[in-house]
């Protein structure tokens, strides 16, 4: 994408803010999410698999341009148990934790927090293996 | 009520997923992550999987399920640490399962594939009060 950063491990400073993306839980993403996980159907709110997918969609928009062949090694969460449903608009932000070069390999520490309308519903810390 | 009064199960539900190609295309466009290592056959057999594997959250929402159906109104904060360990790859079943542990409210959980190995590891602390995890 023109204009976007291009993510090397090189880019990222500890401590700083890496970006914020803003979505919305329409209906179009609960259906899919109903005909992966069927049994999923009764809930009004947003199950937390759901929400954690909006985290990652969040992920996704913030470090777009990032090369290939990353690892998501691990990764910490927090619910809140806010509910969330249909039509709600979150934002996903992403700092930069941490990063370190162990025996060869670069990894990375961002921690992950998912809002809807200003209410926190989910946070974390994604812990990355960085190919670039 | 506080997690320590609580009567938890000491196992939770086991749940299967079989990681086809449609579900996590479908993942794919939930998550706008369409990494080919996902979803191209050809490009994932140059790569040291062979196969295309699915998302690891895709994966991890088994744990959620599994805490779901243990616990039908659920409605509790909770706080996890998960470990991925092995790609889930193209057409295979994993399954989710929990055991209690010592601590109140606390689940050591993994998900396993059909030979048995561990893709996906870790805990999850239930808090019955919605005090946080560090109350718990």
């Amino acid at each position: 994408m023109s204009g976007q950063p291009f993510w090397t491990f090189d880019r990222f400073e500890p401590g700083a803010l890496v970006g914020e993306s803003e979505l919305v839980l329409d209906r179009e993403q609960i259906l899919r999410w109903k005909l992966l996980f069927p049994g999923e159907n009764e809930a009004e709110a947003a199950p937390p698999g759901l929400l954690i997918a909006m985290l990652m969609k969040g992920y996704m928009q913030v470090i777009a341009s990032r090369p290939p062949g990353n690892v998501h090694a691990g990764q910490s969460l927090r619910w809140t148990g806010a509910r969330v449903t249909e039509g709600a608009r979150l934002k996903a932000r992403f700092h930069c934790l941490d990063k370190e070069i162990r025996k060869e390999r670069r990894w990375l520490h961002l921690s992950a927090e998912l809002s809807a309308g200003g209410t926190p519903v989910l946070s974390g810390e994604m812990t990355m293996l960085w190919a670039a | 009520m506080n997690a320590t009064d609580h009567e938890w199960p000491r196992q939770l539900a086991p749940v299967s997923l079989t990681a086809n190609a449609e579900s996590i295309a479908l993942y794919a466009e939930l998550t706008s992550d369409f990494n080919p290592i996902h979803l191209d056959a050809e490009f994932a057999a140059g790569t040291p999987f062979g196969k295309p594997i699915a998302h690891g959250t895709m994966v991890l929402n088994l744990v959620w399920i599994s805490l779901s159906e243990t616990f039908p109104r659920l409605d509790l904060p909770w706080a996890a640490e998960i470990r991925f360990l092995k790609p889930v790859k193209i057409d295979d079943t994993v399954t989710a399962s929990g055991l209690l542990s010592e601590q109140p409210g606390r689940y050591e959980v993994a998900v396993r594939n059909e030979a048995g190995d561990i893709v996906l590891a870790g805990s999850v602390q239930l808090d019955a009060a919605g005090r946080g995890r560090s109350e718990a």
